[in-house]
């Protein structure tokens, strides 16, 4: 067995994931998800407890991600199910609502030259904080060894954080405007993200996943990719004590892939508006999983067989390269027909079985 | 250089104190303020827009450019009534439930840039603003945005209340945002769906012509 695979096993991936990855002879391609805003209406639906008690209550969080396990058999489940959450620590304002994920509402301050009087949050204690903490600690104690799934903790990356904590439109003008300033806030940010990562771990998630869609180049420039997002995401990635991440970028991200993977101990890309073929090409013999990229409004909206037809075309286009798992470009909208996710899953058992003929 | 050539440069490039500068020598001068906003701000814009459909401008710049449009903009407005009317009223706002509201600002941007009165609901409008906005303000057209697929339902919700305020029929709908296509917006009954602002005031445009003709 390679060191890889012991890697993987050690952070909590099954046997059958790992044949997937490395596309051994009778493995199948495997399929992974990001299910926040669907797990938390999922079970808002379940139970009728309003959305705005779920997302600030552990016990709630952790058994909608558990409920998803039941039904579909997803092996990675997380409890961050929105990216408000540091902003929010940071003292941003946030819409709760009834069935859906909460909203941002106002920022923590609302101009660039602010940003000096920023505290860092104390993960213990401000904004949801502590929920999220409170959910490794209980899958740890009670479904860590019940159940064969990897729990990522999970934290904003700093672009994305730090967006939400003076609002993106501030945020992007101070790129060009202020670059000094938004480096300064950015600084602090990725001090934050790193405790949080670290407890998070320490409490007991599995790995860590960071969400950077505001790193996209459908906000940002490569130039500012290489700016304002590498040199945080580097750190942050040096600083977990986790032998590696998932870096979740969904929108367009081609002219950033190539820098992405560079980021020390990224082990998985979640790539969304991207040609999977150029990223496994761009990644070359190096060993960076790819996940990607149904749409997660065809899943919400398409038929069964035209999900069916465009995961098929996914699985050709990777064939037997292995590194790769099928997932959605984005998470799992809310209300996303079951009919629709099962077929998403069985395709993969249809027609990604190694080896694969086109 | 001309100073409309000026003013439309300023916007490219996203620099507002020079688009104010060039505004103020436009007034200034009795240059023509609706041909200093559509082939000063409004090409300017245009061609931002197009730069970012090539990966040239990123949201950075859509910002920036916006920023200086904006501030042109506020002091040619007072000049705009002695001038002439507006093209027409438009209504327009994120759907409940969604707070992204860039490209929602861009598009009503790009619209009074091009002659419209425009009525904005800003983010997370309920179904009954918009329609309560549509009824007082007279507006001949309504563009609402989304930016994720879960709120996508709300465009809907919004129709059937038009149909059962019996105004459907007065008004065209315009749907936008990354989870929409020509298919929904057929789906559910909007009129029109859009990719972005240029394609917004290009369709408006082409509609108040037909209506003249």
């Amino acid at each position: 067995m390679s060191l890889i695979e012991d890697f993987l096993l050690e952070l909590g991936f099954s046997q059958e994931l790992i044949d997937g990855v490395f596309a051994k002879l009778g493995a199948f391609i495997p399929t992974i998800f990001l299910s926040g805003g669907f797990s938390i209406n999922e079970y808002h639906k379940k139970t009728n407890i309003p959305a705005y008690k779920i997302v600030k209550n552990a016990e709630h969080l952790v058994k909608a991600q558990i409920d998803l396990h039941k039904r579909f058999k997803i092996d990675l489940l997380t409890c961050l199910v929105d990216l408000n959450i540091m902003s929010e620590a940071f003292g941003a304002e946030i819409y709760y609502e009834y069935d859906v994920l909460p909203m941002p509402k106002s920022p923590a301050v609302d101009s660039l030259d602010k940003i000096e009087d920023l505290e860092i949050p104390d993960p213990k204690k401000d904004g949801r904080l502590p929920v999220i903490l409170e959910c490794s600690k209980i899958y740890k104690e009670r479904y860590k060894n019940k159940y064969n799934v990897i729990y990522g903790g999970v934290i904003e990356g700093p672009i994305t954080a730090a967006s939400n904590i003076i609002g993106v439109e501030n945020f992007m003008r101070g790129l060009i405007k202020a670059p000094e300033l938004i480096h300064k806030l950015l600084d602090k940010v990725t001090t934050a993200l790193i405790e949080f990562g670290n407890m998070q771990l320490e409490f007991g998630a599995d790995a860590i996943g960071i969400a950077e869609p505001t790193a996209s180049s459908t906000c940002i420039s490569l130039e500012f990719f290489e700016e304002f997002s590498y040199p945080y995401l580097k750190k942050i990635n040096r600083k977990l004590n986790t032998p590696g991440t998932l870096i979740h970028i969904c929108g367009y991200t081609e002219p950033i892939i190539k820098k992405w993977v560079k980021i020390p101990k990224t082990f998985i890309i979640s790539v969304d508006e991207v040609d999977v073929r150029y990223a496994l090409d761009i990644i070359g013999n190096k060993f960076v999983i790819v996940a990607g990229n149904i749409s997660p409004n065809l899943l919400l909206r398409g038929t069964p067989e035209e999900i069916e037809q465009k995961t098929k075309e996914i699985i050709y286009k990777i064939g037997n390269n292995g590194k790769f798992v099928l997932c959605p470009g984005c998470d799992l909208a809310p209300g996303t027909p079951e009919k629709n996710i099962m077929t998403f899953i069985n395709t993969s058992k249809k027609y990604g079985k190694f080896p694969i003929k086109n | 250089m001309a100073l409309i050539e000026k003013l439309n440069e300023s916007i490219i490039v996203g620099d507002g104190q020079t688009a104010v500068n060039t505004a103020k020598e436009i007034i200034n001068n009795n240059i023509d303020i609706k041909d200093a906003i559509l082939n000063g701000l409004s090409a300017g814009m245009k061609i931002v827009s197009e730069k970012y459909e090539k990966h040239k401008y990123f949201l950075t710049e859509i910002i920036i450019a916006a920023d200086a449009l904006n501030s042109a903009f506020e002091l040619f407005k007072p000049h705009l009534s002695k001038q002439g009317k507006y093209k027409a009223k438009v209504v327009i706002g994120v759907v409940k439930g969604d707070i992204h509201e860039i490209g929602k600002n861009i598009v009503a941007q790009f619209l009074k840039a091009a002659g419209y009165y425009i009525i904005d609901l800003g983010r997370n409008a309920p179904p009954e603003k918009f329609i309560e906005a549509v009824k007082n303000n007279n507006a001949e057209f309504l563009a609402m945005s989304t930016l994720m697929s879960p709120t996508l339902e709300q465009m809907k919700i919004v129709i059937e209340k038009l149909k059962k305020e019996g105004i459907r029929d007065k008004i065209k709908v315009i749907i936008g945002g990354a989870p929409t296509d020509e298919k929904f917006a057929k789906d559910i009954g909007a009129d029109y769906c859009c990719k972005d602002a240029n394609e917004v005031v290009s369709l408006l445009d082409s509609i108040l012509d037909k209506f003249k003709s």
